[in-house]
């Protein structure tokens, strides 16, 4: 059977035109990457209400910041490496500070970004977002979560992150699932462990379920996709039943989702918790699937941690 | 051994000190030789002294340049505008290169900006430069230790982030005592109802907090963290495996600093109890002392919230 | 070298450039033969190098500060005798392989000075080697290739301003002016902006070349070597794509792989002798 695959980034698109159909303050800027991020889809759409600001991220953002003291709306794209990277200060001082009603799109985001290689692969931006107060970082699954992602973040008054990746990924969600920001989704219910995960490492864990399951291992699979605000009462709850974590990120394990996943449970409720996501090293050219393969991303690491943190119950 | 009153002068007198043993040594300075104290490094050694003006991405590249070159720079500023601004070259260009660039950034903490307000206090540093691999982060506690940290810098290979204050901070360690490679000095050790986990600045607090406890009957152990995410825990858990509740005390904000270092320490190794005690917002303009104790971080704040985990 | 002989190599290292696109089935064809002349130039003609020993302290340093541009580098580099034996299916950017998407002064490729792929740094970096130079008296220089597109990054001028605070004349900076990025021309995006009379504002000595002649590029850098005070820039005009009939001037080719029937143009245009 052949798994239906989108990449997230057409979500985000998607729900840019949305957006903007029913609201022109709505205003997209991108960095001269527009056909790679989806922001194309709005100059081609509504060509007043965006903007390429050219090879310059924090010009980006800091138009970004004036649009929204003005009324507008903003939307600012490019990839994730150069958006949390070369424009943190901007992000930080100018629109967190200030609480600004900036959005800001991560793409390109993880290692699957493949070919381009380290410099282009984003491996630290959750952790460079989660730390700035009044910011809400989400990481959605599929572009269908990623369009309600988008949406959900229109909807709130202030800056919010959203990371997504370049490559088509399994589609896990429908239009009619429920998404709400800042409550975590459970996707299959178990008893033994609890398996965290967000972004594409959603589809892994759901898949290590199943071959789980054949060896009576009952895997619990939450979708973590808001990592900011985090879902204190979910993640404690699911600590409670399964008696161990295992977090899945395409992510540094410093300072991304299993890092906020790890002081939350050991603030208030510490169990074994085993980490799936990049250990502290850059990435490198290769395809997408080889990549993640290699640095562990995929179904079978995490066949492997469910075991080993079971057996530290 | 100069004789001096912060980790700003500490500092530049490391940093003297180490050209004066020959160590090919620089000082790359965005506009903030008189902000790091190293106005008589500059003077003494113009050419040591790299002026970008006030252009951190370029102070950033430029050490880049220079490293590849063998020299060993030292890019000196406020934290957050290295970590923020040149946030990307120092990922880039000296992570990803695994370049021998040595980062100081001061005004980390409100207490380390202090005065100045949130655009100058610098409470994320930490998050970012953890996710780099490549580098050594090094948080000393007061002067005596960042003019060991400086002189360890020089000495690892590859990028080192130092992580200083106000340069105002009390001196709390004795003047030979070493910069520990364990990553953690007991300072105090009273008991195992609590371990504190203190990290830079806050020290002398931490410290104060586990002499209140005392008198309380409540025993304790307070260390100072002064390696953070290190390629080495294993003395931090022999710390943290006495106790059932650790506490983790930093001027720095409440993600992606020392408490989630310790709670992966605790979740991956032995899952015990870690409350956190660092910032959640930004923070105001005020002076350091007055300011710390309304962020929660006054020896009684700190000794309350202990009493508190533990039920008295 | 002659002129003939180094438009040889130029044409050789397009092909080379090319194939490997070609045979890893992804790059970036178009920014990589607008700067192929000026690369080529410099490492046949131009810098003072040693194939055999990649890491000679006094070498001629070089940076491409365009990264995307790789595979004119990772083609000269090859040429020019850095790697040994000499590599004949590069790999590019597969899993495993030295040739990385990006260049990465650790990956294994003998030559690279300095990792790049992040627009605008190239002149920040190359003035810090060459105010290394200075302080380790050494009269070496330092030659970055940039992109027009990365004038738009704001650490590009910091680099600037500072190289010519810092009395850099060591350092020699070509501006490959193919006007066009990733998405569209440069004048439509943002604006040329007076390229070459930003550099001079800052006080850099600078010329404007035809970016395909060897013979200005030789003579820009003698020129340039001979007025010592400031660093040096040379605003090239290229073409993007230049080599290649179904590349030049077409923005198509930023990005991408030449079809069966390309691949045969590719071979007519720029492959034999």
């Amino acid at each position: 059977m052949s798994i239906k695959k989108i990449p997230m980034r057409d979500g985000y698109g998607k729900a840019l035109l949305e957006l903007i159909a029913a609201n022109p303050k709505v205003i997209a800027l991108d960095a001269d990457v527009a056909k790679s991020t989806r922001s194309i889809w709005v100059k081609e759409k509504f060509p007043n209400n965006f903007i390429d600001m050219g090879i310059a991220e924090q010009d980006l953002v800091g138009t970004a910041a004036g649009l929204a003291f003005g009324g507008m709306m903003p939307f600012t794209s490019t990839y994730a490496v150069f958006m949390a990277g070369r424009a943190w200060d901007e992000i930080r001082t100018t629109v967190c500070y200030n609480n600004l009603n900036v959005k800001i799109a991560g793409a390109h985001a993880g290692i699957s970004v493949g070919p381009d290689g380290a410099t282009h692969q984003a491996l630290e931006d959750v952790a460079i977002m989660r730390v700035l107060p009044n910011m809400t970082v989400v990481v959605p699954c599929d572009a269908e979560e990623t369009r309600k992602a988008t949406l959900a973040g229109a909807a709130i008054n202030g800056p919010f992150y959203v990371r997504f990746g370049r490559e088509a990924v399994p589609v896990v969600t429908e239009e009619s699932t429920p998404f709400e920001l800042g409550k975590a989704r459970t996707c299959r219910e178990g008893s033994d462990v609890a398996v965290i995960a967000n972004g594409a490492m959603l589809y892994e864990s759901l898949e290590a379920a199943k071959i789980l399951a054949e060896e009576n291992i009952s895997v619990e699979v939450i979708d973590l996709h808001t990592v900011k605000p985090i879902d204190v009462d979910a993640v404690v709850a699911a600590a409670k039943k399964c008696g161990c974590v295992v977090t899945a990120e395409e992510h540094q394990i410093f300072g991304g989702m299993g890092s906020a996943v790890a002081e939350c449970l050991a603030q208030n409720y510490p169990v074994p918790q085993e980490f799936i996501g990049i250990n502290d090293s850059f990435g490198e050219s290769g395809q997408p699937q080889e990549l993640m393969d290699a640095y562990n991303l995929n179904q079978s690491a995490i066949v492997a941690a469910v075991k080993k943190v079971i057996a530290r119950k | 051994m100069a004789k001096f009153k912060g980790v700003r002068e500490a500092f530049a007198a490391a940093l003297t000190d180490l050209v004066v043993e020959g160590k090919d040594v620089y000082g790359v300075f965005p506009d903030s030789l008189s902000a790091m104290r190293a106005i008589s490094f500059g003077e003494k050694y113009p050419e040591r002294y790299v002026e970008c003006g006030i252009a951190e991405q370029c102070a950033v590249d430029v050490a880049a340049g220079m490293a590849t070159t063998g020299a060993i720079p030292f890019v000196g500023s406020y934290s957050g505008f290295l970590t923020m601004r040149a946030g990307e070259q120092m990922r880039t260009f000296v992570g990803y290169t695994d370049l021998n660039v040595k980062f100081a950034g001061f005004n980390a903490g409100c207490m380390g900006g202090e005065r100045e307000g949130v655009t100058h206090q610098f409470y994320e540093d930490l998050a970012f430069v953890s996710s780099l691999p490549n580098f050594k982060i090094l948080t000393p506690a007061d002067g005596n230790q960042m003019y060991k940290a400086v002189k360890l810098a020089a000495e690892l290979k590859g990028p080192v982030y130092l992580r200083g204050g106000s340069g105002k901070e009390p001196t709390v360690f004795p003047e030979d005592a070493p910069f520990s490679l364990d990553g953690i000095t007991v300072c105090k050790d009273y008991g195992s109802d609590a371990v504190i986990l203190s990290t830079g600045h806050v020290l002398d607090r931490v410290i104060a907090a586990a002499d209140q406890l005392k008198e309380k009957g409540i025993n304790v152990t307070a260390a100072d963290i002064n390696i953070l995410y290190g390629d080495n825990p294993a003395k931090i858990l022999e710390v943290m495996a006495k106790t059932e509740l650790v506490v983790t005390v930093e001027d720095h904000n409440i993600n992606g600093g020392l408490g989630s270092y310790i709670s992966r320490l605790a979740t991956e190794n032995r899952p015990v109890k870690v409350k956190r005690i660092a910032l959640e917002d930004y923070s105001e303009s005020g002076p350091a002392k007055e300011l710390g104790d309304k962020e929660g971080f006054s020896p009684e704040n700190i000794a309350a919230v202990v009493a508190k985990c533990l039920g008295k | 070298m002659e002129t003939a002989a180094l438009q040889k190599i130029a044409r050789r290292v397009r092909f080379e450039a090319v194939r490997m696109i070609y045979e890893g089935k992804e790059g970036h064809p178009g920014p990589a033969l607008s700067c192929a002349d000026i690369v080529a130039t410099l490492y046949f003609d131009v810098m003072n190098i040693n194939p055999d020993e990649p890491d000679w302290e006094d070498r001629d340093r070089f940076i491409l500060s365009k990264g995307h541009g790789c595979p004119i580098w990772y083609a000269t580099l090859n040429e020019r005798g850095y790697l040994k034996p000499k590599v004949e299916h590069f790999h590019l950017r597969e899993l495993g392989s030295i040739f990385q998407g990006h260049p990465s002064m650790h990956s294994g490729v003998p030559g690279i000075d300095m990792t790049t792929g992040s627009l605008g740094n190239g002149i920040a970096i190359g003035a810090g080697m060459a105010y290394a130079a200075k302080v380790h008296k050494k009269d070496y220089y330092t030659y970055v290739i940039c992109g027009d597109g990365e004038m738009q990054e704001g650490v590009t001028w910091e680099g600037v301003n500072m190289a010519k605070g810092r009395g850099l004349d060591n350092l020699v900076v070509f501006v490959d002016n193919n006007g066009w990025q990733s998405y569209k021309t440069i004048e439509f995006t943002i604006g040329q902006n007076n390229m070459a009379d930003r550099f001079r504002a800052f006080g850099w000595h600078t010329q404007e070349i035809n970016g395909h002649d060897v013979e200005q590029i030789k003579a820009a850098v003698l020129i340039a070597k001979k007025t010592p005070g400031s660093p040096h820039a040379i605003i090239c005009r290229t073409i993007k794509g230049r080599g290649l009939s179904y590349m030049e001037n077409n923005n198509k080719w930023h990005k991408g792989v030449p079809t069966e029937e390309q691949w045969a143009i590719t071979q007519t245009e720029l492959g034999g002798e």
